[in-house]
């Protein structure tokens, strides 16, 4: 059996087979190291169900979390747990904000326009997220948490017991309107901050685009999200453009304000 | 690219501020009660409503298979119904943060009220949950 090496050289069924498995090693480790965001740049099915008890927490000591700058931290960890593209150098990430009554659905069709277009797999590719999550498929578990919490039922008991669809609950920390107010607000607020850990791992400032037409003054976006994006404005990490209508189009500048400066007027 | 507000009716894509999901469906009512309990709880967990008309049929399809009893006649009119009280939340909780129903206590119970008149039939749980989702959709 001397000869065997030489037999299996030249046997083309043999080498054809070699090809393949060496074939399928190479597509195994592009997999690997890429990842699947590169080739399905948005989730294609349904999460998986996630339990959505409700959660009784302190407000105060939820306010104390959330106003800890490491939620910032945590929220920009669980966005890249979804999407690693994010934190990936040259990756360009756009930030979504909306206030107002039609603004919502505008801003969904602007991530919908960056996440499942040609933008997606453009080189370098880009990536747009909202205060909810990526798309509107995936929620941050921070946002998960947060609609557990349930917090405007809990501002409004009735007799000392909470609503929560249909079901009573005894509630062991009676919440204020303002509590939750100040809650999402600075959950708001550190979702805005988020841009500070995207620019900084993508190398790129964050573009943040915001539907606002109609917003009013006393609201989140103008009262926490805008003071929070001019911040990091004027550090260089984001450019802000405003919509000029609804109807705005994520790829046509015209439809667009640039600059915080530039800002429109809110609603008083 | 269309409107996007098509897009806001997938099963599985939950936009919005809200992700509020059914957890039981109430015993011991007639169908039609049932039927518009599921729909408002789906209708609330899709988030901040369109402000044009969508396509329904994913929900519809959600409501029947949760009810098998109810003919999909109810499940399309519990849908409408459940969106247009999902609308009036929007604007009910839109002027009560506007200070339009006063202030203090009284405040929540007058638009709760109001709410009531504008999309009249629904449970008293049914307008609390709608009432918080919209104060939820209005504090952005």
């Amino acid at each position: 059996m001397a000869h065997a090496p030489d037999s299996l050289l030249k046997n083309p069924r043999i080498i054809l087979f070699a090809g393949i498995v060496l074939l399928a090693v190479i597509l195994a480790a592009v997999f690997l190291l890429a990842g699947t965001s590169v080739l399905s740049p948005a989730p294609a099915s349904c999460p998986a169900p996630v339990s959505h008890e409700p959660v009784f927490v302190d407000p105060v000591e939820k306010l104390q979390q959330v106003r800890d700058p490491a939620y910032t931290q945590k929220l920009f960890d669980e966005a890249v747990a979804y999407e690693p593209l994010l934190a990936t150098p040259g990756t360009q990430v756009h930030m979504g904000f909306y206030s107002a009554k039609g603004n919502h659905g505008s801003l969904l069709r602007l991530l919908d326009t960056v996440n499942e277009g040609p933008a997606a797999t453009a080189s370098p590719p880009n990536r747009a997220i909202w205060a909810m999550g990526i798309n509107g498929y995936y929620p941050y578990a921070s946002w998960e948490r947060m609609m557990n919490e349930h917090w405007y039922e809990r501002a409004f008991p009735v007799n000392g017991s909470v609503m929560i669809f249909g079901k009573s609950y005894h509630d062991p920390y009676p919440v204020t309107f303002e509590q939750a107010d100040a809650i999402w607000a600075t959950y708001s607020d550190r979702f805005a901050a988020m841009a500070e850990p995207v620019a900084r791992a993508t190398g790129k400032p964050v573009k943040i685009w915001c539907f606002v037409e109609g917003a009013k003054a006393d609201r989140i976006f103008y009262t926490v999200e805008l003071p929070a994006l001019k911040n990091l404005e004027e550090k260089g990490l984001v450019e802000i453009y405003f919509a000029r209508n609804q109807q705005a189009e994520w790829g046509t500048m015209e439809d667009w304000i640039r600059g915080s400066a530039n800002a429109p007027a809110p609603v008083q | 690219m269309g409107y996007h507000g098509g897009l806001d009716q997938g099963i599985c894509k939950r936009p919005g501020t809200g992700s509020m999901r059914v957890r039981h469906l109430p015993d011991n009512q007639n169908p039609d009660q049932v039927v518009l309990f599921a729909a408002v709880r789906l209708v609330l967990s899709q988030g901040i409503p369109p402000d044009r008309d969508t396509d329904d049929t994913g929900l519809i399809r959600q409501i029947c298979e949760q009810v098998p009893a109810a003919p999909s006649g109810s499940c399309r009119a519990a849908v409408t119904r459940a969106r247009n009280l999902s609308r009036d939340a929007y604007r009910v909780c839109d002027a009560f943060r506007d200070g339009n129903y006063g202030s203090g206590s009284g405040a929540e119970d007058a638009a709760l009220r109001a709410l009531e008149a504008m999309s009249p039939g629904f449970s008293t749980s049914d307008y609390r949950q709608a009432f918080a989702a919209g104060l939820l959709w209005t504090a952005f």
